[in-house]
Order: C-alpha cells, then sequence, then structure tokens
C-alpha cells in the first residue's frame, strides 16, 4: 500500500508539472484578423504598358505593416516555376504592366502581401490579371478588297483600325471573302498550349486560323485537319459552342470534338447522313445549346444542323450525325426529321436555348421555333411554325438578317430600308430609311448585358457601290430602335461579315 | 529477498541495454550475387513493360522486311566497370527459328548500368503469310550474371502469365482479328474481314486495334474510312472481301 501510494506521488507531480507554462515565445492571443477587401471584381484586363492601379482597403492605423506586390502566370501550361514580378512595396499600386514580362493572352495572378511588422504574420490578397491589347474587344469587320479578304476593327471607343489581316499577315492572301469564325469561349484542343478562342478568316476556297489577340496566322486550313479533304469550297467555318468545331465544305460536315480527353484534337473528314451517306447539304447555320441547368435537363441537343437537300434537321454529336427521336417533334407543329422547308437563316432566340429558324417553300416564309432542351415528361422539342409577315425577307440575304436575343424579334435590311418583324404578333415595321443610294448588305445584333440592365446592340453595313458605312443602333429591351448618336463610320470595302469579340 | 534480486536484474538489464545501443552498426550491404530479368523501364510518369509481344507485319508495306522491338533487362545488385552479358533463349518448345525469323542483338547490361533495353529484330520471312511463329524466351544464367525473379504478381511484379525470367514474341504476316473488334470496333466497321481492315488500315494510316483510341482520333478513323469506301464504290464498284462478299460497315 506504500508502494502504490508512493507511486501516485510521483504520478501527481508529473501532472502539476503539465500546468507549468514552459517558456516559449508562443501567443495565446486570439491571431489578427487583416481584413483586406477590394471594390474590383472579376478579372481585371489591361494592356501592355498601360498603369495599372489598385487600392485596396485595409485598415492600418493601428499597426507597423509591409506591403508587397508581386504576379506571376497563373497557368500550368507555362508551368509554376517562373519567375515572378514585383510590382511595388506600398499599399497602394501604381505600376507599369511592362511588355518584357506580361504576355498578351496569358492569364496572370497578381498577389497583394501584408505582413505585420511585429509578429511577422502576412496575410494575402489575390487578383486576376489579362493581358490585353488593341484588339481585345470591338466589332472586327470582314471586308472584300478587289477581291481579297481583310478585316477591319471598330473599337468599342469609335475608333477605327483597317487592314488588319493583309498589314500583319501580308504572305496569305485569301480570296472571295466569306465570313469570320469566332469561337463563344476558349477552346482546349492540346494544341495551342493554352485553352484559347478560335478565330478563322475564311474566303471560299481557303481559310486561316489567326492568334485571336495577335491576329497573326498559326494554322493553315490543311492544318486544322487530321486528313484535309480533297477539295476546299467552304460555306462556313467556326465552333457551336467550345465543344464542337464545324467546318462546312463541299456542303458536307467536318467537326472537331473536343473535351477533357487527351490527345491533340482536329477536324475529321465529312460526316455520313444516316442511311443517306454524304448526299446530303448542311446550311451554313449551327443552334448551339447555351447554358442549362442539366438536372432539370435529361435530355439536350447540344448542336443542331440542317439539311437544304433533305429538308430536314440533324442531332449533330461529335461523333455522328444523328436523326431525333420520333417523340422530339410534334409533327402537328412540324417534324424535326421531316421538314419539308429549305433554310433561309438561322440563329437563337431571346429564350434561352430556342432558336428562331427562317424556311421557306417558293415565295411563302415561315419561321419556326424549336428548343435544345427536353424535360422530364416532355421530349418534344418543336415549339413553333408560322407563316411570316415579313415583305422582302426571302430577297434579302441571310447576312443582312438579325434575331434578336433580347427581345422576340428578328431585323432584317432590304435595299436602303431597316425592318423589324415581331414574332408574337407576326407583323413587320420599317424602322429606319437610308439614303435611296445606301443598300444594306449586313446586319448584327449583338445583347449587352451590365448588373443594371440589359439592352441591345445593332450594327447595320450600307454600301452605295463606292464605299461600306457602318451604323450603329441602340436596341431597348422591347425591342425599340433608337439611332445610337454616334456618327456613320465610312471608309469600309464591301463588308461581307461582321462578329462582336467580347473580352474573355 | 526475491524484490531486492528483482530490482538488481532490472538495473542490470537497463545497463546493459543503454550500453549496447550505443554500440556502433555495421553497414548493411547487398552481397548477393548479380542477377538479372525482364523488368519495367520508367517513362516519364509511367512504367512500360510486356511479358509479351504480338508482331504482325500484316499492316506494314511490303518494303519492311525487318523490324526493331526492344525488351527491358534490370539486374539486382550493384553496376559494375564492365560489360556483362545477359544469356537469353529460346526454350524447346518455341517454333520460331532463332537467327531466321529473329534475332538478339546487344544482350549486354553496360558497364556502370543497372538496366538496359536490349534489341530484338524481326524478320518478315515468305512463310509468315499464312503461319505464326512463337518464341519463348527466357534469361538463364551467364558468366555474369544469374537468372533474376521468376515469380508472377500485381505491381511491383506486374506479370500475369510470364516469369519475369519469360518473355513471348510471336512474328506473323498473318492479319489477325483484334481481340477487341466485336465490342469496340463491330459497331461502327460491321464483321470483321481481312480485306476490310487491311482497307481502313491503309486509308486511315492505323495499326494499333487493340491500343486506346482516344475519341478524336476513333471520330477520325471512323470518318476518314466511311468517306475513303464511299469513293472506292463511287470510282470501282464494291470492295470485295476474302469471303467473296462486299465490304460495308454497317
Amino acid at each position: 500500500m506504500k508502494q502504490v501510494r508512493k507511486y501516485m506521488y510521483v504520478m501527481l507531480l508529473f501532472i502539476i508539472a503539465a500546468c507549468t507554462k514552459d517558456s516559449n515565445n508562443f501567443s495565446y492571443e486570439e491571431p489578427f484578423d487583416f481584413q483586406i477587401s477590394d471594390d474590383i471584381e472579376g478579372v481585371i484586363q489591361i494592356r501592355q504598358g498601360e498603369i495599372l492601379s489598385l487600392t485596396p482597403h485595409f485598415d492600418d492605423s493601428n499597426g507597423d505593416y509591409s506591403y508587397l506586390w508581386f504576379a506571376w502566370p497563373n497557368t500550368g501550361a507555362l508551368g509554376y516555376n517562373n519567375m515572378r514580378d514585383t510590382l511595388g512595396t506600398a499599399k497602394e499600386l501604381t505600376a507599369e504592366i511592362r511588355g518584357s514580362y506580361y504576355i498578351v493572352g496569358v492569364p496572370y495572378k497578381l498577389t497583394f502581401k501584408v505582413t505585420d511588422n511585429r509578429t511577422g504574420v502576412s496575410d494575402f490578397y489575390f487578383y486576376d490579371l489579362n493581358i490585353t491589347n488593341v484588339y481585345s474587344e470591338g466589332w472586327m469587320v470582314l471586308e472584300d478588297r478587289n477581291g481579297q479578304a481583310d478585316f477591319s476593327m471598330l473599337l468599342p471607343d469609335g475608333d477605327v483600325i483597317r487592314q488588319i489581316y493583309s498589314s500583319i499577315n501580308p504572305n496569305h492572301l485569301i480570296t472571295q471573302p466569306l465570313m469570320l469564325g469566332l469561337s463563344s469561349g476558349s477552346v482546349n484542343d492540346d494544341i495551342d498550349p493554352l485553352p484559347v478562342r478560335k478565330f478563322y478568316i475564311a474566303g471560299k476556297n481557303d481559310a486561316v486560323e489567326l492568334d485571336v489577340l495577335t491576329m497573326q496566322k498559326k494554322a493553315d486550313f490543311d492544318f486544322l485537319f487530321f486528313q484535309p479533304p480533297p477539295v476546299t469550297q467552304l460555306s462556313f467555318i467556326g465552333w457551336s459552342g467550345t465543344s464542337l468545331g464545324v467546318i462546312i465544305n463541299e456542303k458536307l460536315l467536318c467537326t472537331n470534338f473536343v473535351g477533357g480527353f487527351p490527345g491533340a484534337k482536329k477536324f475529321g473528314l465529312y460526316m455520313q447522313a444516316p442511311e443517306l451517306e454524304y448526299d446530303y447539304e448542311i446550311a451554313p447555320f449551327v443552334a448551339n445549346i447555351g447554358e442549362y441547368d442539366w438536372r432539370a435537363h435529361p435530355v439536350v441537343y447540344q448542336h443542331i444542323m440542317y439539311d437544304q437537300k433533305n429538308k430536314r434537321f440533324y442531332n449533330v454529336t461529335g461523333e455522328n450525325l444523328n436523326t431525333f427521336p420520333t417523340n422530339a417533334s410534334n409533327t402537328s407543329i412540324f417534324n424535326m426529321n421531316d421538314v419539308g422547308l429549305t433554310m433561309k437563316y438561322m440563329a437563337s432566340s431571346n429564350t434561352s436555348n430556342a432558336h428562331n429558324a427562317i424556311m421557306y417553300e417558293g415565295a411563302q416564309a415561315y419561321l419556326l421555333q424549336f428548343s435544345s432542351l427536353t424535360t422530364d415528361g416532355n421530349p418534344i422539342i418543336t415549339q413553333s411554325k408560322r407563316i411570316m409577315t415579313a415583305p422582302y425577307i426571302l430577297e434579302t440575304s441571310a447576312s443582312s438578317i438579325a434575331s434578336s436575343t433580347l427581345s422576340g424579334h428578328i431585323f432584317y435590311g432590304y435595299e436602303n430600308t431597316l425592318y423589324r418583324y415581331a414574332i408574337n404578333s407576326n407583323t413587320t415595321n420599317q424602322v429606319h430609311t437610308f439614303t435611296a443610294n445606301e443598300e444594306i448588305i449586313n446586319v448584327k445584333f449583338r445583347m449587352i448585358r451590365t448588373a443594371d440592365d440589359e439592352s441591345g446592340q445593332l450594327l447595320v453595313a450600307t454600301w452605295d457601290g463606292q464605299e461600306s458605312k457602318l451604323y450603329d443602333f441602340a436596341i431597348s429591351a422591347t425591342g425599340a430602335i433608337a439611332e445610337s448618336g454616334e456618327p456613320a463610320k465610312g471608309g469600309f470595302d464591301r463588308v461581307v461579315d461582321m462578329v462582336y469579340k467580347n473580352v474573355n | 529477498m526475491n524484490t531486492k534480486y528483482t530490482n538488481w536484474a532490472m538495473y542490470f538489464l537497463i545497463a546493459v541495454l543503454v550500453l549496447v545501443g550505443c554500440a556502433k552498426d555495421e553497414r548493411l550491404l547487398f552481397d548477393d550475387a548479380a542477377r538479372v530479368y525482364f523488368g519495367m523501364r520508367i517513362d516519364g510518369p509511367t512504367l512500360v513493360g510486356s511479358d509479351s509481344l504480338d508482331y504482325s507485319f500484316a499492316f506494314r508495306t511490303e518494303d519492311v522486311i525487318r523490324d526493331t522491338f526492344y525488351v527491358h533487362c534490370r539486374i539486382t545488385g550493384l553496376a559494375v566497370d564492365y560489360d556483362r552479358r545477359v544469356n537469353i533463349v529460346a526454350e524447346e518448345k518455341s517454333d520460331a527459328q532463332a537467327g531466321y525469323h529473329y534475332e538478339i542483338l546487344q544482350s549486354i547490361i553496360p558497364a556502370g548500368q543497372y538496366d538496359n533495353s536490349v534489341p530484338i529484330v524481326v524478320h518478315r520471312r515468305p512463310g509468315l503469310q499464312d503461319s505464326l511463329v512463337t518464341a519463348y524466351l527466357r534469361i538463364v544464367d551467364s558468366e555474369d550474371l544469374l537468372a533474376g525473379y521468376n515469380d508472377i504478381g500485381p505491381g511491383p511484379v506486374y506479370r500475369d502469365k510470364y516469369t519475369r525470367q519469360q518473355f513471348k514474341l510471336t512474328i506473323t504476316d498473318r492479319l489477325i482479328k483484334p481481340a477487341n473488334w466485336d465490342s469496340s470496333w463491330l459497331p461502327v466497321f460491321g464483321a470483321y474481314s481481312e480485306v476490310k481492315i487491311r482497307f481502313i488500315s491503309n486509308v486511315a494510316n492505323f495499326t494499333d486495334w487493340t491500343g486506346v483510341v482516344y475519341p478524336q482520333d476513333r471520330n477520325f478513323i471512323i470518318q476518314t474510312a466511311y468517306y475513303a469506301l464511299y469513293e472506292y464504290e463511287q470510282a470501282n464498284g464494291d470492295l470485295i472481301d476474302e469471303n467473296g462478299n462486299p465490304v460495308k460497315f454497317y
């Protein structure tokens, strides 16, 4: 018993000793919360040579702090062992984005490091930078310059940069200008080191891929294919979303299917149509699915295209042209697999994931509407078919028709008059008339979405036999049209195509 | 009395343990005889190696009369400052003739190295057009290196049929239906025939039928073959296979 008590005393001694504070430099105070913030949201778009000024919110009134601003390329494609660029050591940043370090098109992570000098503890606040250049945003306008393709840019500030293609790529002329193709977002094809937007300038017998920021030629037409087609007779080149490249050559469909799988992706040769082999003619339009909630839509049709020869739609996948299941069509409206009409024009409507297709038979125009989405219990995607009351819409070219994604309207130009077709009322109004010698040759619509509201911009190109002019119209959410107040931009060669390039 | 002896015994034991713990260890070195086996090769982030190879000249153009592949040999033990011979022999059940159907070149572990890829040349002989020959290769003891692991198992052994002393080589010039044809290619190319697979391989420049094929490459093969057959039929009519049937893909 005495022995046990002795052991208990020893144990008690250990327990008491364990409660004694040892000699260390630990602090048992609450850690300091740095509370760094900034009003800037999203990615900072900035050009080489510009001054970057940032004023983050940080209360430094009760302490002694030091600051460090540094940045590095934020992409695995370039590796993460690059030298970093130190931009400043003050609380507020004012620094030049030097062209010797920052590469156009490469994303950078900018770090604001705050260190408490008393404790050595640091906290970090991060910004994302995207290095842009003068070609980063604006309307790209394809022109026919004496039979050669060239393009200009109408910048957001109203400036015009002309002859961009020919001045940067003088050794690769493209004849018979056809179109500009620009993907809506970055494409990861494992050929470019970074996912980038795809941009093409195309003639009827040739096309090249350009760097979307520098406008320098990246690839000849043949390079776009694993095995190029024997003949080049283009009618379309571009991307449906960011997952399917689309080239229509000899009116046959070639695709480039990209996804999360490894290996270089390029365009394949012509797809076969079900039971028709190559006896089909694809119209130069793609109905692409947009954003959607996959949980609410078990079956979707990502890419829908139209066969002019067999007068029917196809559900296009990376592998095949597919027939739609019979339950996708309400045949009392129309049958996706047997439409029986010729396509004039197709584009997105103002309803999410729904599309407007202007069709005709003889002199009669029809508007067909369909969706890319099905829902649980409702596999039908055909929505409506109506005879259009839209004078001259079949007389004008498809390039002079623009479906609004803002309101239920379709704008189109014929001769010198701009029309607005209202889908719901099936009526058409003249909304603007140009001088008698100006013919409308191209109309494009773009939606402008801000945090506060939505509006639209309609760019109209005319031709008077000598030059093309661009007219800028503001479109309200109800489809009302107003001249923007911007003077017309003249001095263009005959406009063939217009594409708006966003910074993204 | 007993407690006293027990305490002294405990003190003595602790003292012995303390003294032994301070002793310097002898260095442990591998001193077994050096051995060699068919091992895995490190290629970037992956291990590459196999216990067999089925080599076919059937997809190669006629001007290809020989080809070389490599088997990776690895040693246990330390490198030495002279070349050491790896003795690779064919087992009796082999019907491929060494020196005629195949040749093993430079079967050594070079001085200073722990492994080597030994080149084996395969020859395209006329008799291979209607037959398949097999060489069951085995590493046996040489004057420099004893035969190594003779085991089968999952990683790090990576052998499920032949041991790390064995390597099976088949050589043929005859087309063999890929083992995955029915599961992978039948839905897009239909029933197998030699004329069909030779046609597809030729137009799409594709021969690795049993390998991993990414979606974009598979699409390319399908689309290229379909269009080539269409063009062939437009120019020549049906392509007839070895059974007298027209080649169709669906």
